[in-house]
């Protein structure tokens, strides 16, 4: 199709003023129709030039917690008070004897609060910063960077329950430990070519903010982060929730080699293989719709 | 820098596409924004908001954009700033550009005002060195020093503004974007900040102001680009565009056929 519909960076439009201000320096350089992986230029030059998106990360994380009395102890407390009381029931209710029960519900909670709120807040993160895109910072990577960066932040703070929940039951350190080493990189890239998706989608339908907030209140109750899979079996319809759930893998990964000592092979593969997937549609999905985001927003 | 700052436009074009609310909605009307990610939207409108501009700005050049509202300033400095993209034609932007369209743009409320001023200063490109660096002209320009580890939100509206004024022009511009927000602002502002703007506008290479204030156009500017229907109708000197503005030419002219220039737009 010749329509100049679906290709409003294209051809000529070499250099908008969005490029020259990051790279006045090779001024005047011919760059060709936004490429398809316009979403890794950009992201390389993010990380280039961290300074916005990690000071704005620190300053967001420090905004929230600045003005409680507890401080960042506060959103611990959250953390904490949900961990112990939905252990303590839930190892009742679910007639779970296992020792190691707090470890999985802590670690469980704690990267699920990750995700969910990552994703959450992806989908709306081009809206709330409308104000500083229209006004001509667009480097549209750094927000999300920005946004991730706080929940890493957030991440970090909570893992002092998983820590505590880790010393308290009787998980043992052992060589699985080691595939932390793979599975965290793993898990972080996942989730964050996940946000990047989200936030162009999000950007174009401003509705899929509700229904995502709707989907992952969903995901908590049947990803297995309060009840556990080790009693049932994966039998076949508590085998669907398990297999056929994103989220499960993406838990597990880390979940396994830290509290159950295993290194869940097969969880790790699936990641694998799923991380190009979700970074080519990223990256599709970006390049398509960067020209856009300032006219939907 | 060895190159010199410099703008050239060519035929450029800039739809914007007309959606609304429910056409956004995913859920109003999933199969329509399946069928839209899948294959594109074939049933978009849009509005020519700049129509087949031409232009090229030197280092040196004082412009001035003249027109009516609606006739394309805003847009074509949000092209300018890089927050728009052409639909169609060239744009090609060499040297850094600045806009000051909005100076309080991204101030963060809750956060300090030297936090605002890393912020920013992060934003504008900055290392966190060449901010230091600055801050004590900040502070002292914006008279802040006492209040300066206190939130944003407890400034007083001139407060901020000079906060944010003071920390925009702290980074020497090569291409700089002035609207007509700078006639605003109490007087006592407007004295305050003249100088430091004025300084700020001769420290750049190109200057473009849009404006319709024909003084501080004829103050600021050596070149009038006269606007309508997203069209350049005009260029030459200021007096000669505000002349022409003023003229019943201006008004006589047309906006342009839909089928005009090159006839592959997209609009089916």
């Amino acid at each position: 199709m010749e329509t100049l519909v679906d290709t409003p960076a294209s051809g000529e439009s070499q250099r908008s003023g969005a490029a020259s201000k990051k790279d006045a320096g090779d001024a005047g350089s011919v760059r060709n129709r936004l490429s398809r992986l316009a979403l890794f230029q950009d992201l390389i030059t993010s990380l280039k030039a961290p300074g916005f998106w990690l000071y704005g990360a620190w300053i967001d994380t420090s905004i929230r917690y600045r003005s409680q009395a507890l401080g960042a102890f506060w959103m611990v407390s959250g953390t904490l008070a949900f961990v112990l009381m939905l252990g303590t029931l839930y190892s009742r209710v679910l007639k779970n004897n296992s020792e190691l029960y707090y470890a999985h519900i802590a670690t469980g909670f704690v990267l699920w609060a990750f995700i969910q709120q990552s994703l959450q807040l992806s989908t709306r993160v081009y809206t709330t910063n409308d104000s500083l895109i229209q006004n001509g910072y667009v480097k549209y990577v750094d927000y999300v960077l920005r946004m991730v960066g706080a929940q890493l932040i957030n991440l970090g703070n909570n893992l002092v329950v998983v820590v505590g929940a880790i010393v308290l039951t009787p998980v043992h350190v052992t060589g699985a430990d080691l595939a932390l080493l793979l599975t965290v990189p793993l898990f972080l890239l996942a989730v964050l070519g996940m946000c990047f998706f989200l936030s162009v989608v999000g950007a174009r339908y401003p509705d899929i903010s509700e229904l995502m907030r709707t989907v992952l209140r969903l995901f908590f109750f049947i990803t297995p982060i309060i009840w556990t899979h080790s009693g049932h079996g994966k039998g076949a319809v508590i085998g669907a929730f398990i297999y056929a759930n994103p989220f499960y893998y993406l838990i597990e990964i880390i979940r396994g080699p830290l509290v159950y000592n295993h290194v869940p092979w097969f969880a790790i593969g699936v990641v694998s293989a799923a991380i190009p997937v979700i970074w080519l549609v990223a990256a599709l999905a970006y390049s398509r719709a960067r020209p856009y985001i300032p006219l939907w927003i | 820098m060895s190159t010199q700052s410099a703008i050239r436009a060519e035929n450029v074009h800039f739809k914007m596409p007309l959606t609304t609310r429910v056409d956004q909605s995913l859920r109003a009307n999933p199969i329509a924004a399946l069928s839209g990610l899948v294959g594109g939207q074939k049933t978009r409108k849009f509005r020519p908001l700049i129509s087949g501009m031409s232009f090229e700005l030197r280092k040196g050049d004082r412009v001035g954009l003249i027109g009516q509202n609606g006739a394309g300033k805003t847009t074509l400095l949000r092209l300018l700033a890089g927050v728009l993209t052409p639909s169609t034609g060239q744009l090609e932007i060499t040297g850094k550009t600045q806009n000051l369209l909005n100076v309080s743009m991204g101030i963060q409320n809750d956060a300090t005002g030297l936090e605002n001023i890393y912020l920013r200063g992060y934003s504008a490109g900055l290392s966190g060195q060449e901010i230091k660096r600055r801050i004590p002209e900040i502070v002292d320009f914006a008279a802040l020093e006492s209040v300066i580890h206190d939130p944003v939100r407890t400034y007083s509206s001139g407060m901020r503004l000079r906060l944010a004024f003071a920390v925009a022009t702290s980074v020497k511009p090569e291409i700089l974007l002035l609207d007509e927000w700078i006639s605003a602002g109490d007087r006592f502002f407007v004295q305050r900040s003249k100088q430091r703007l004025l300084s700020h506008i001769d420290a750049s290479e190109i200057l473009v102001f849009a404006s319709h204030n024909a003084q501080m156009l004829q103050e600021l500017c050596s070149r009038g680009l006269v606007l309508k229907h997203g069209m350049a109708v005009f260029d030459g000197t200021v007096e000669a565009a505000l002349e022409f503005y003023e003229s019943d030419e201006y008004q006589a002219v047309e906006r342009p056929a839909r089928a005009r220039g090159n006839g592959a737009k997209g609009t089916k």
